[in-house]
């Protein structure tokens, strides 16, 4: 039965720091290796916006080891599938592969921890530039809406705050970076002790361990640098709104929220993130069902919650309205939504059903290696706990309805006060 | 302390086979395939109907795709929001959608919970409400969707690229239909066409999970076993022919700091006894990070975040396809690199280009296949476009024996870079003069309006 899944898991430090969970789950063949290091957007120097994400790019371009573009070739030649992400907290490498294919992934990923520097050209560096200006305009400037996440963050976060801007940054500011400062980082970074390593799947334990061993432990440990975390800022109290024309579709209109900091035992975040679901989630959420279905002033309504651990998680919610739409009134229920939640708090029936799509979600996420492997890491990792994972599902489920009541009084109340409103019109900024 | 300084060695895995099934009928007709997949606890299911998307008749097309959103909007005597309710109280998730050679109704849902979700499907199948305000809300938001879609230029070089290929046939047209035809769907149209089209002699339900001590076949049993219509069964089908003159279309969307490219012209489809020898070449012309295109537009010249081609297949129609995001000045530049490139492979897959073609197949695929959604997706695939159930083992037992002179002598057959029909959707001021200047294939070059 689902409700008594549960992980193993076994941990070890390696001298140099490195800290190893190792989680074996035979079956299929399938192994993933998945490093979280403990660097990411909001490490970054304020003239150097996007730094941690092109980095992030440079660690596929070879090491002292491994020729430039051989990581994506050897693995995926072996019928492995990879990637790595930055954001706001860490950046992660990943690996799922058939359990033969181990050894070369943790060689790689030791080679580039130990010795990225060594190979790195010029050309290869501005080369990826390039592509991470090519991937923000994919991403985001040539989409519809596709920036309004970066407008909406200066509105609850000072530029300052580890989380005023986003991962993919500044181009301006990585055009003017140079390849010296790619070795700086990587000194202050990249080091054993400043990461986390899964090892999930088709694996004996004592043979992970030595084969983490074998390949990470002549890597010096070097100074760790100290986690500083703000501390956690209050919701907005006073309004703020950014208003932009944009050649868009429709009206759309974006409300951010500070939310309580992402952390083991965090009651106050799991209830916010439950309350947030039954807010703004799915055809039962109580946004879809005012805006969508009853008003009918919107296409598409919607609040998540994406848990930080820099002082505050971010909440984000959105409504797509219908063309023509006035977004006064499209706020006005949005604020009485919220208001009426607030003040009545979840039904039994609310609560559980939103504790079901957690399950599911969780689950879901469970089900392959890789998706486990990154789990594992985020827990070790942000928490120096893997264990937390295994607590997750009895933690959401524990949570009652005072305690969602009492964070949508709290903070998801507070939404409404920061807005960006986006206008149908010529592309153009407006006040 | 000894450091490794080169590659350690591979073992190669062995052995694998794609998860074999249990098959059973109900007395209705409704055919059952079960797979057991040990240690997934969210149980797949999707309810395939053999209905292609050319029987809906002209001026109503999307009738499919609608009527498959209405089916989960009030159902067997609930109304739309406590069906929604009920689907969510068991953390299940519930939709149903039409595509080119039929139509899906799926279910993802924690096994625990699996009998009541698998009768909350079957009454959205048997026993669909379509309230009257239910059809018109659920069409009017489709109405707005496809005005919406139409910013999204990736969305809109897909369908530019579909009309330009396939000329007359349905899949030149988009999948949910056009906003002239969805507005003269009445609640009628959905009715029927569920009452001919949705039955379980024309069905395959598909589930796969861990069920651990439990018969899925239970529960389907009593979701599905009272279900009887009658209904008709898909004749032959006609297939979507590609047109063979290429074209050059170029969508204005002004002051867009990237060119969305699509390339397209005739591939093959599944059922092609080429198809093993196409992956391979695809694979190292364009089907992996490493491949010849990609080294290119991104890793040598950082046009792009990243460029592919892929065999888009379904039933009776193929494409080679390539698709790529571009910095807008290097349009021109792209497209000729693009082009240069697939002429430049006719004949030049290397040995090695083969080999780990063939091995990245073969040792992926268990990768592939981990969760129970991606089983019956697949499964789902293989009925729809009336291949095999045997189809996954026995396509990479092929794959495993191509060689390289016959990934070559496939791939100079199928791909012809002169009857590509390239789409371009970007900033037309700037681009229309080095797109005449390019001159693919000696075609004018079309600029539709937008309006």
């Amino acid at each position: 039965m689902s409700a008594d899944v549960r992980y193993p898991l076994t941990s070890r430090t390696l001298d140099n720091g490195l800290r190893v969970v190792v989680s074996p789950t035979p079956g299929l063949g399938v192994v993933a290796v998945n490093l979280w290091y403990d660097v990411g957007s909001r490490h970054e120097e304020p003239h150097r916006q996007g730094f941690a994400h092109l980095f992030e790019h440079l660690m596929f371009q070879g090491s002292r080891h491994v020729k430039s573009g051989d990581h994506f070739a050897l693995l995926q030649g072996h019928g492995g599938s990879l990637n790595a992400t930055t954001s706001f907290d860490r950046t992660n490498y990943f690996e799922a592969m058939p359990a033969g294919v181990l050894d070369l992934a943790l060689w790689l990923e030791a080679d580039r921890m130990a010795y990225l520097d060594d190979v790195l050209t010029q050309e290869n560096f501005s080369n990826q530039v390039d592509v991470v200006a090519q991937e923000r305009s994919q991403r985001m400037d040539n989409v519809p809406y596709g920036t309004v996440f970066e407008k909406a963050l200066p509105l609850i976060f000072d530029s300052e705050h580890p989380y005023g801007h986003l991962p993919i940054g500044n181009m301006r500011h990585l055009a003017d970076a140079t390849l010296a400062e790619v070795s700086a980082f990587h000194a202050a970074y990249y080091m054993p002790s400043n990461a986390v390593l899964s090892i999930v799947g088709e694996v004996d334990i004592d043979d992970a361990f030595a084969k983490a061993d074998t390949y990470f432990s002549h890597i010096d440990a070097g100074d760790t640098p100290k986690r500083e975390l703000p501390s956690t800022l209050p919701p907005l109290a006073e309004p703020h709104r950014a208003d932009y024309t944009e050649d868009v579709p429709a009206p759309a209109i974006w409300f951010t929220m500070r939310l309580p900091v992402d952390a083991p035992d965090s009651r106050e975040l799991a209830a916010a993130t439950l309350g947030s679901s039954i807010v703004g989630e799915g055809e039962t959420s109580h946004l879809h069902r005012r805006l969508v279905r009853r008003d009918k002033t919107a296409l598409s309504a919607g609040m998540g919650v994406n848990a930080l651990i820099a002082g505050n998680s971010l909440g984000l919610a959105s409504v797509r309205a219908v063309p023509g739409q006035d977004l006064d009134a499209v706020v006005e229920a949005v604020a009485d939504v919220l208001g009426r939640f607030a003040a009545d708090g979840p039904t039994d029936n609310e609560l559980a059903l939103a504790q079901a799509q957690a399950e599911r979600d969780w689950l879901d996420e469970m089900g392959t290696a890789a998706g486990r492997a990154d789990a594992i890491s985020a827990c070790a990792l942000l928490f120096d706990d893997p264990d937390v994972l295994n607590e997750r599902l009895s933690l959401l489920r524990s949570i009652t309805r005072d305690e969602v009541q009492q964070a949508a009084q709290s903070w998801l109340l507070h939404a409404v006060n920061a807005q960006v409103r986006i206008h149908p019109g010529q592309s153009g900024v407006q006040v | 302390m000894t450091i490794v300084d080169t590659p350690p060695a591979v073992v190669p895995a062995t052995g694998w086979a794609f998860p074999a099934y249990r098959e059973d009928h109900l007395d209705n007709g409704l055919r059952v395939l079960v797979y057991d997949c040990p240690g997934q606890f969210v149980i797949a299911a999707s309810l395939l109907f053999d209905v292609p998307l050319t029987v809906e008749a002209r001026d109503i097309e999307g009738v499919a795709t609608l009527t498959g959103r209405c089916l989960t909007q009030g159902a067997g005597g609930l109304s739309a929001e406590e069906f929604a309710d009920a689907v969510a109280r068991c953390g299940a998730d519930l939709d149903a959608s039409a595509f080119p050679d039929g139509l899906g109704v799926r279910l993802s849902v924690p096994v625990r919970q699996l009998a009541t979700a698998l009768q909350l499907m079957a009454d959205a199948t048997v026993c669909p409400a379509f309230f009257d305000d239910e059809f018109e809300h659920e069409r009017r938001l489709r109405l707005e969707e496809i005005k919406q879609a139409a910013a999204y230029p990736q969305h809109v070089a897909g369908e530019q690229a579909n009309a330009a290929i396939f000329g007359d046939a349905r899949a030149a047209r988009p999948v949910g239909g056009a906003a002239s035809t969805v507005a003269a769907i009445r609640r009628a149209d959905v009715e029927a066409f569920a009452a001919t089209h949705l039955h379980p002699s024309n069905a395959t339900l598909v589930v796969a999970g861990d069920f651990g001590d439990d018969d899925p076949m239970v529960s389907i049993q009593r979701g599905f076993g009272s279900w009887r219509r009658e209904g008709s069964v898909p004749g032959a089908r006609e297939p979507a022919r590609p047109r063979e003159t290429p074209h050059v279309v170029l969508v204005d969307f002004p002051a867009a700091p990237q060119a969305t490219l699509r390339l397209a012209g005739p591939g093959i489809t599944r059922s092609d006894g080429r198809w093993p020898e196409m992956f391979v070449a695809n694979y190292a012309v364009g089907g992996n990070f490493s491949s010849r295109i990609n080294t290119v537009l991104r890793e040598e010249k950082g046009f792009t975040y990243g460029a592919t081609s892929s065999l888009d297949a379904s039933r009776g129609v193929g494409l080679v396809a390539i698709s790529a995001a571009v910095r807008s000045d290097a349009t021109a530049e792209a497209l000729g690199d693009i082009v240069r490139i697939l002429e430049d492979s006719a004949g030049s897959i290397t040995d090695e280009e083969t080999a780990t073609a063939v091995r990245a197949a073969t040792q992926s695929a268990a990768l592939g296949f981990e969760r129970a959604d991606a089983v019956v997706a697949r499964v789902e695939m293989l009925l729809s476009q009336g291949l095999p159930l045997t189809h996954v083992d026995v396509n990479l037992d092929r794959i495993r024996a191509v060689t390289t002179a016959a990934a070559n002598s496939a791939y100079t057959e199928v791909v012809d870079p002169s009857r590509l029909t390239v789409v371009v959707v970007g900033d037309a001021a700037t681009l229309e003069g080095p797109l005449r200047a390019w001159g693919h294939a000696d075609v004018e070059l079309e600029i539709p309006d937008r309006t």
